[in-house]
């Protein structure tokens, strides 16, 4: 498994592709080779929230570890203390 | 309605302490061509854009700025940690750091606070979205600034070329949406009505 910081880096890199994408896909809807490639990102992107959530904690409000016990939320640092590349 | 992912879009990771760099950058987030007011002036525009391309547009586009207020802020922050009094003074800091410490405040790099006149949302479609792509280019133009200021600190230099493409970017998008919503209207008099306001104003 990857450590976090190459999970977040992952997750930044597929997430910024499906970003850019949809913006595209705002002014170009019936392109369908954008939207294919656009889905192909976001199952990409599902796979790396699915491997960080299991192996960290959420990177969104789902709490998909569903851990009764443990609030993962708060856990790892802020976005803004940096710290990976 | 917003959701918050816990990261940035793109990565920060700033090793030097520098609070003058950090007094200039404070003004893509606070200042008149800043990211605060690019996403407000779009996420206010989108609801009487008419046109769902549009809309969608606006709403994607104002998102994405909200998260690059984020990464200003994360910038600002790293150059100004650790700071001593003596660097506090050397980098013309001192006004900022007696008001907010080193507290994030939007403002512009003379310390004005945000300003909502900076941006319009006009209720006309036409008027919103050359409002936008002029928005876009101040603050590429202000990006292009911030660059030759810094040079010397690769760390904050990819970050600002990051953010500065993206404005290029939204340039693109926003000069489509221009043509769809011109393609939507009298093709002899684009400015026959107001399709956010007027009935019966489209293609004739």
């Amino acid at each position: 498994m990857d450590s976090r910081c190459e999970l977040i880096a992952k997750l930044r890199e597929t997430g910024f592709m499906m970003d850019d994408i949809r913006l595209y896909l705002d002014t170009h809807p019936n392109d369908v080779r954008a939207i294919k490639t656009y889905n192909e990102y976001a199952r990409l992107y599902k796979k790396y929230e699915h491997e960080y959530t299991t192996g960290f904690a959420g990177i969104g409000t789902c709490n998909e570890n569903n851990n009764d016990d443990i609030w993962m939320w708060n856990e790892y640092p802020m976005p803004w203390e940096g710290g990976c590349r | 309605m917003f959701v918050y992912k816990k990261m940035l879009q793109f990565p920060v990771n700033i090793k030097e302490t520098n609070p003058a760099l950090a007094k200039m950058i404070i003004a893509q987030l606070g200042g008149p061509d800043g990211e605060l007011g690019a996403s407000q002036r779009y996420l206010n525009q989108r609801f009487s854009m008419p046109y769902k391309e549009v809309s969608g547009l606006l709403t994607d586009i104002g998102v994405e700025e909200l998260s690059h207020c984020e990464m200003i802020g994360t910038i600002v922050y790293q150059l100004t940690r650790n700071l001593t009094p003596e660097q506090i003074k050397a980098g013309g800091f001192d006004c900022y750091y007696i008001n907010h410490t080193t507290g994030i405040y939007p403002g512009d790099c003379n310390g004005s606070p945000f300003n909502a006149l900076a941006l319009q949302s006009k209720g006309d479609p036409i008027t919103d979205l050359f409002e936008d792509m002029a928005a876009e280019q101040k603050a590429r133009t202000t990006y292009d600034n911030i660059i030759r200021m810094c040079k010397d600190s690769p760390d904050v230099r990819n970050v600002i070329k990051f953010l500065r493409e993206r404005e290029i970017v939204h340039f693109q998008r926003f000069g489509e949406g221009l043509r769809i919503v011109q393609d939507n209207l009298n093709s002899k008099n684009f400015y026959i009505c107001n399709p956010s306001f007027d009935k019966n104003c489209g293609k004739q």
